[in-house]
């Protein structure tokens, strides 16, 4: 009777090429591996050919009360590797740690190994970093007959090292220490349960850090112990699809690495039979040839430069092969000139890679499909393949949730739903929806599983992951739209800490200035939690800062279009401005304002624009704005009328009644035009009647009259006064009044 | 006795490298003076096993010294690359001197530099005396580093017209170089290598050729990765001008250099210092070198027209010249800056109303 312990760095291909080495040697009866035991039954799928890592075992809790937990493999896994060699052997294998159902539910987690005495144990071998130390000493290497006894001497080492450090006893450190010894006394006593079944040859394949506390087996009773009083939890397991990208700490995940298909490569080329020295040349290979999609002259030449480097920089670092690092280096020195950046555009392919996993098609329904099928029973929504129409009342709760759920799904790239007609964004109560069920959406939302367990998480997930990878202002601001509507606070935060960097790095003012209003929108109507909130009014606050700086700097030198596209701009911000109502915001768009008027090369549009909302604001006395319009109207070359005219323009945007009630502006133009001659009248009237046709018919009516009546000046105010006085009888049979 | 003003790396640093030598027991390359580990360690600093103290040459990420000197024991030449004032310079100097204990083979790059100066001239007496010889020849410190298997130098690569810099290509490929005159060729002697260095900024002068450019690897030298390097190297170069312009010295000028590097850095990082925040980034370079010099002339300015006492008065006009490079980009982002950032900063009024002032 014998128990072989296995001590391996999950996600180490080294770790899973000596535990095959290992198995080979002493054929093992009963193999435990790392992993919350109540999910052992799902390891009958492993022998599944239609279930291909990258996958995840997903622990979760079906009442949805607590986060999902996932135990991820990909092929080079040395726990997946167990599972495959228990599988073709016809060997039992057991899941042996600590239960989800004691676990799923807690909220603080068991103690990890200080990383400062990793740290230390590396620098004393001369690297860095450990990773760096533990791929050179155990992962890129030939199986070792003595590989598992190193491991466990140097973790017995660095749990003795710990030991003596003076780590802090308040009550969560000591419920941490009390979970990890938890978990370690629960694999103990499976290991005994085990023996206890008469099995001879007992294969531990746990990681290298419990391997010391899983040798001595003799205090049965004070593991019992430890096991008693422990919470209980219902919990529920899946397999679901998985990706290299969410094997990466980038991602989240927490035994992450950073690169794993340099682990990926390194699997592959040993069971090959590649050697070592080989590995190197076939991957400066590849990365030569990704090096030129990417438009970098990297030639067979470079390559074997690159690989020389990458070999020198491993004999300066005594190391027998090169690791990561130095193929980074000596890919970086000799095919990228140096820099950096040039190389980080493989990061994708050439460190993480593109893998997914997939499911049997036959598995039971994942907690995605799970909490889908729920969501349609409560919203009474059912999947059918034919067209159907959908209206939905928002102010009604059920329909507010279909709704969301309708929305969230189609951001999880599953278009139940297609919105037929959705009107004003924050407007409207009503949305209509157009529902047609795919089979294949069942795929799409199998896949999602990764995302997370519910709809909700998946969806505030997912989002969070575009929001961080959407680049332009635009992008943002739309995704705020569909996360508003699909209801995902999570991922709000995110999008509006996306938001807050973009903002101040974007030297496009339209755009951002046009990023404005809907972010108002979404502060005025959209249902955002308090710290996004006050996240979102910085984003509006630094829009307005950065824009109401540089606006005066742009608006010189423009063109015809350009100037419209500004004049745009600047209505936009007054209207959020005049919206807001800011103190410091109003004194610096007067202080823009101010700014532009006195510009002298700033266009006709802009200039009359900023000249009108200064006199609306009464930002500059009339008679300045009388000025201003008389030095405007004052050239008589082409190029000034025509300047004049889209001083017009500008000025008399969006009302023209200032035109009837001020005699003196209108004596100024009417001078104006009488003083043009047929020819150059010729030339403006296109821009005059561009300005004029935008006014309401009233207006226009108003003008006309005005202009035929020269004399009649003060009559022009009495349609004023009679108009609210022809509604009067309208308003009192509403009222039920007699009108005296 | 006269002094020398800057006496080469291997006369300055005799001692260390003597010691190195000594100590050293690991594998030299062929003609090497010291090991690549030894190397290393000259530059990077340490102690060595009989108690000598080796000062660091080189301050920054010392991954990049490795890289540097691994590529010169292959047989590709090293290309320094880096903005002006990140050490290129002193870096090849070391590097030549710790491995040839001579860093005096070099050619100095500029707009005039002729071939002759990297292959070969003639002592034009002799050539006219006695027709072409090996006497007359006039030997590069290339061709004579290829003789004697030493490191050579080339400041400056990028200044070097393109056809002059296209001598280098036979030389650093075939490692030969032939004598036409002569009928002969000089073929280098293990421990030849070259080490050039050229500035980021100045790419677009004479870019190289990417027939070259194969024969370099290159290495960047950065800016200073943290705000504390950065502050204590410019405390320790603006206290030594500070002496030899027989400035005032300044009590405490330690919070105003933090305060340039922290702007500085901000606006060369494209963040602000806690990370809260992204700036955006003006298109001038914002060494190290240019805090330095800012510093300076806040000091002389202070020292000859104020009351002695640093302010930012002082340091607004230099700070300014430093960020506002070209007059409506970067003023765009400099007032962006000092709006968004500057302004906020609780005990920043003066600085940022000084600098307000002058945009």
């Amino acid at each position: 009777m014998t128990v072989s312990i296995y001590g391996v760095r999950h996600l180490g291909p080294g770790s899973a090429a000596n535990l095959l080495a290992a198995f080979a040697a002493t054929p093992p009866d009963l193999i435990l591996v790392e992993g919350p035991s109540d999910a052992t039954d799902q390891l009958h799928w492993v022998a599944n050919a239609a279930l291909v890592p990258p996958v995840a075992i997903l622990a979760y809790d079906p009442t949805q009360q607590y986060k999902p937990r996932s135990y991820p493999f990909a092929e080079f896994s040395p726990e997946w590797v167990a599972f495959r060699y228990a599988a073709q052997h016809g060997i039992p294998a057991q899941l042996f740690d600590l239960p989800q159902k004691h676990r799923i539910g807690r909220d603080h987690a068991p103690r990890m190994p200080d990383q400062n005495v990793l740290e230390k144990l590396a620098n004393i071998a001369g690297f860095h970093h450990y990773t760096n130390w533990w791929n050179s000493a155990f992962e890129q290497r030939q199986p070792d007959p003595n590989h598992f006894a190193a491991v466990a001497e140097i973790m017995q080492l660095t749990r003795d090292a710990e030991r003596e450090l003076e780590t802090p006893q308040d009550e969560a450190a000591l419920q941490s220490q009390r979970y990890a010894d938890q978990r370690e006394a629960w694999m103990r006593t499976a290991i005994r349960n085990g023996l206890a079944a008469g099995h001879k040859q007992i294969a531990v394949v746990c990681g290298a850090w419990h391997g010391p506390a899983l040798q001595d087996l003799d205090n049965a009773a004070a593991d019992a112990a430890l096991l008693t009083d422990m919470p209980t939890y219902a919990v529920a397991f899946s397999w679901v699809p998985w990706t290299y990208n969410r094997l990466t700490y980038k991602a989240g995940y927490k035994a992450g690495v950073i690169a794993p298909y340099w682990y990926h490569h390194l699997w592959r080329c040993a069971q090959d039979g590649v050697s070592l020295s080989d590995q190197t040349i076939n991957w400066m290979t590849k990365t030569s040839q990704l090096l030129r999609k990417h438009n970098v002259d990297a030639t067979p030449a470079h390559s074997i430069e690159a690989i020389r480097l990458a070999e020198a920089l491993a004999v300066m670092r005594d190391l027998s092969f090169p690791g990561l690092p130095e193929m980074e280096e000596a890919a970086v020195t000799v095919m990228c000139n140096g820099q950096r950046e040039v190389f980080k555009q493989l990061y994708q392919p050439l460190m993480v890679g593109n893998h997914m996993g997939s499911i049997p098609a036959e598995m039971p329904l994942t907690p995605l499909q799970h909490d889908l099928w729920a969501e349609q029973q409560r919203l009474r929504l059912r999947p059918e393949n034919t067209i159907s129409k959908l209206a939905l009342d928002l102010r009604k709760p059920l329909h507010l949730d279909r709704s969301r759920l309708l929305h969230r799904l189609n951001l999880l790239g599953i278009p139940w739903g297609t919105p037929v007609r959705t009107g004003n964004r924050f407007g409207t109560y009503k949305e209509v929806w157009q529902l047609t069920w795919q089979p294949s959406f069942i795929i799409k939302l199998i896949e999602n599983n990764m995302w997370g367990s519910t709809i909700y998480l998946a969806a505030s997930n997912y989002a969070t992951d575009i929001a961080e990878k959407a680049g332009s202002l635009t992008a943002l601001t739309d995704l705020l739209d569909r996360l508003i509507q699909a209801d995902l606070p999570d991922a709000m935060t995110h999008l509006t800490q996306q938001l807050a960097a973009t903002v101040a790095l974007s030297n496009n003012i339209p755009q951002m200035v046009a990023a404005i209003p809907p972010l108002l929108s979404a502060l005025r109507y959209g249902s955002i939690r308090n710290t996004e909130r006050t996240l979102l009014q910085n984003v509006v606050d630094q829009l307005l800062k950065h824009s109401l700086v540089g606006l005066p700097v742009i608006a010189k030198h423009v063109d015809d279009a350009a100037a419209g596209e500004l004049a745009q701009t600047i209505n936009t911000l007054n209207t959020a401005i005049n919206t807001l109502d800011d103190a410091r915001h109003n004194s610096d768009w007067e202080t823009a304002l101010h700014k532009m008027h006195q510009t002298k090369s700033l266009h006709g549009l802009l200039a009359g624009r900023v000249c009108r909302l200064l006199f609306d604001g009464e930002m500059i006395p009339r008679e300045d704005a009388l000025t201003a319009l008389q030095a405007a109207l004052s050239g008589l070359d082409v190029p000034s009328i025509l300047n004049a005219a889209f001083w017009l323009e500008g000025f008399l945007q969006g009302s023209g009644l200032l035109l009837v009630h001020d005699d003196q502006l209108w004596v100024l133009i009417d001078d104006w035009i009488n003083s043009l001659g047929n020819a150059k009248f010729n030339d403006v009237v296109p821009l005059l009647r561009r300005t004029f046709s935008k006014f309401s018919d009233a207006t226009k009516q108003r003008l006309r009259d005005r202009s035929r009546n020269q004399q009649a000046v003060l009559n022009t105010a009495q349609p004023a006064q009679q108009q609210p006085l022809d509604v009067l009888p309208t308003v009192a049979k509403y009222l039920g009044v007699t009108l005296p | 006795m006269t002094t020398i003003i800057r006496p080469h790396a291997e006369t300055r640093y005799a001692a260390e490298l003597e010691a190195l030598r000594r100590t050293d027991t690991r594998k030299r390359p062929e003609n090497w003076l010291l090991s690549p580990w030894a190397v290393a360690t000259y530059l990077i600093g340490g102690e060595l096993s009989d108690g000598t103290r080796i000062t660091p040459k080189y301050i920054g990420n010392p991954r990049l010294m490795e890289i540097a000197i691994a590529t010169l024991t292959t047989d590709r030449a090293l290309l320094l690359m880096g903005i002006p004032g990140t050490g290129k310079t002193w870096v090849s100097e070391h590097l030549a001197a710790a491995i040839s204990g001579n860093s005096k083979l070099l050619v100095q790059g500029t707009a005039g530099t002729a071939e002759e100066a990297i292959r070969y001239g003639w002592n034009y007496a002799s050539l006219i005396a006695s027709g072409p010889s090996p006497e007359a020849l006039v030997a590069s410190p290339i061709m004579n580093a290829m003789e004697n298997g030493l490191v050579a130098r080339v400041e400056e690569l990028t200044r070097i017209p393109a056809d002059v810099q296209d001598a280098l290509i036979t030389i650093l490929s075939e490692k030969t170089l032939p004598v036409a005159e002569l009928g002969y060729e000089i073929q280098a002697v293990r421990g030849f290598n070259v080490i050039a260095t050229a500035n980021d900024r100045d790419r677009g002068v004479n870019d190289l050729s990417s027939a070259l450019k194969r024969r370099f690897n290159t290495v960047v030298l950065p800016l200073p990765a943290t705000p504390e390097a950065e502050v204590t190297i410019v405390k320790q170069r603006v206290r030594d001008s500070a002496t030899e312009l027989a400035l005032p010295q300044q009590k405490d000028i330690l919070e105003e250099i933090k305060r340039v590097v922290t702007i500085f850095r901000e606006l060369r990082d494209g963040k602000t210092i806690d990370n809260k925040a992204k700036v955006k980034t003006p298109s001038g370079t914002l060494s190290t070198a240019e805090i330095i010099s800012v510093m300076n002339s806040g000091l002389a300015l202070t020292a000859h027209f104020g009351d002695g006492v640093l302010r930012a008065e002082d340091l607004a006009a230099s700070i300014t010249g430093a960020v506002v490079k070209d007059p409506v980009q970067d003023k765009v982002v400099w007032q962006d800056y000092l709006e968004t950032v500057l302004r906020e900063r609780a005990g920043w009024e003066d600085l940022y109303r000084a600098c307000r002032e002058l945009v």
